[in-house]
């Protein structure tokens, strides 16, 4: 039982190392190689975890060497788009001009029920409103609508609007702890945040989190039970 | 970058360790059939002395080997191996010689086995 357990622990680190080196992009949309490693890695992770006759380094190497695989094949794709079309395809246009591609739906063993239920997915719930749908190599249907029924933009109105620059927030505080990187890309200190946190009425310890941006616009939200002396904000709300 | 780097380290490690693994198994394999070929002789011999003592070698032998070996390979064909080799020396204990040569025959081949079945041939790929 002991063995069971320490191996199950000592197998799950090895997958979790193994999908940290795969990286973050195989946490997302799964290409087909993707979604093959990840299918394998799951199986092969339980069979030294359910017999204990199986060497633990017999689990392991063939978890290894399908993430290591995998890694070097994706470094490989970026070099050759030969390669990136064979191992992960290419997007299909199924919808071109408000025109559907059937040929392009039946190369896809799309059915006409399959394509309306990712429309609608997207939110696009009347065929007509569609100028393109794109199918991507993660099986993801990406859709551009027709010019009439895009949403209006500030460019449409020809507004004049403030730049984005800056206004960017980005946690600072989270759970009373400073989050350096946080303070690093908004420029601040510290002792600046400590600062803030004290005009509201809180200690630092008592925020739930705090955002903050590099024009230095913060957003706070204390922890359930505290208050602040001034009187504004109180437990759960934001300040 | 990073990961690239890391993945062809993990790799060629995992080549070099295999195939270190690989001689290493293959020259614990020789050196038992070795010592069980001259057991055998040594029955037919009518050395039993000697052979008992050619055997408890082995079983020592096999005993250091087989630590390494269970953390790699499965472990059945180990354990077979190991409830074989430590049943040897009862048949010459009790001159039981045909049951004696039936299992050194069995262990030779399960050995031979643990062997062939690490090799990276066409047979075990396929």
């Amino acid at each position: 039982m002991l063995v069971t357990l320490m191996r199950t622990i000592l197998i799950y680190i090895v997958v979790v190392c193994g999908l940290r080196l795969m990286g973050k992009r195989q946490l997302g949309e799964l290409q087909p190689s993707e979604l093959v490693v990840t299918i394998l890695v799951s199986d092969i992770a339980t069979l030294p975890i359910q017999d204990p006759g199986f060497s633990l380094v017999g689990g392991a190497v063939p978890i290894l060497t399908l993430v290591c695989f995998e890694v070097l094949l994706s470094a490989a794709t970026l070099k050759s788009r030969r390669l990136r079309r064979l191992v992960s395809g290419t997007p299909r246009i199924v919808i071109r001009d408000g025109m559907i591609d059937q040929q392009e739906m039946k190369n896809l063993r799309y059915s006409v029920d399959d394509l309306m239920e990712l429309l609608r997915g997207g939110g696009f719930f009347d065929l007509q409103e569609v100028g393109y749908a794109i199918v991507e190599t993660t099986g993801k249907l990406n859709v551009c609508p027709k010019a009439a029924c895009r949403p209006v933009t500030p460019q449409d109105m020809k507004l004049n609007v403030s730049s984005d620059t800056g206004e960017f927030p980005i946690l600072v505080v989270s759970d009373g702890r400073i989050i350096e990187k946080g303070l690093e890309f908004c420029g601040v200190t510290q002792e600046w945040v400590r600062e803030q946190a004290r005009v509201h009425g809180f200690l630092l310890e008592q925020l739930f989190l705090m955002t903050c941006t590099q024009d230095k616009k913060i957003y706070a939200v204390p922890k359930d039970g505290f208050k602040a002396e001034s009187g504004h904000g109180k437990g759960g709300e934001a300040i | 970058m990073k990961r690239v780097a890391a993945a062809i380290v993990i790799m060629a490690l995992m080549l070099g360790s295999g195939t270190g693994i690989l001689l290493w198994l293959h020259h614990g394999t020789v050196d038992l059939l070795g010592d069980i070929a001259q057991a055998e002789q040594q029955v037919w011999d009518g050395e039993i002395k000697e052979a008992f003592e050619t055997l408890e070698q082995a079983q020592q032998d096999w005993r250091e080997d087989e630590i390494y070996f269970s953390r790699l390979l499965r472990h059945r064909e180990l354990d077979t191996v190991t409830v074989t080799l430590d049943s040897l020396p009862a048949y010459l204990e009790y001159g039981d010689y045909a049951s004696f040569f039936a299992m050194t025959s069995q262990a030779k081949s399960m050995i031979r086995h643990i062997w062939e079945a690490e090799l990276p041939s066409w047979n075990n790929l396929l």
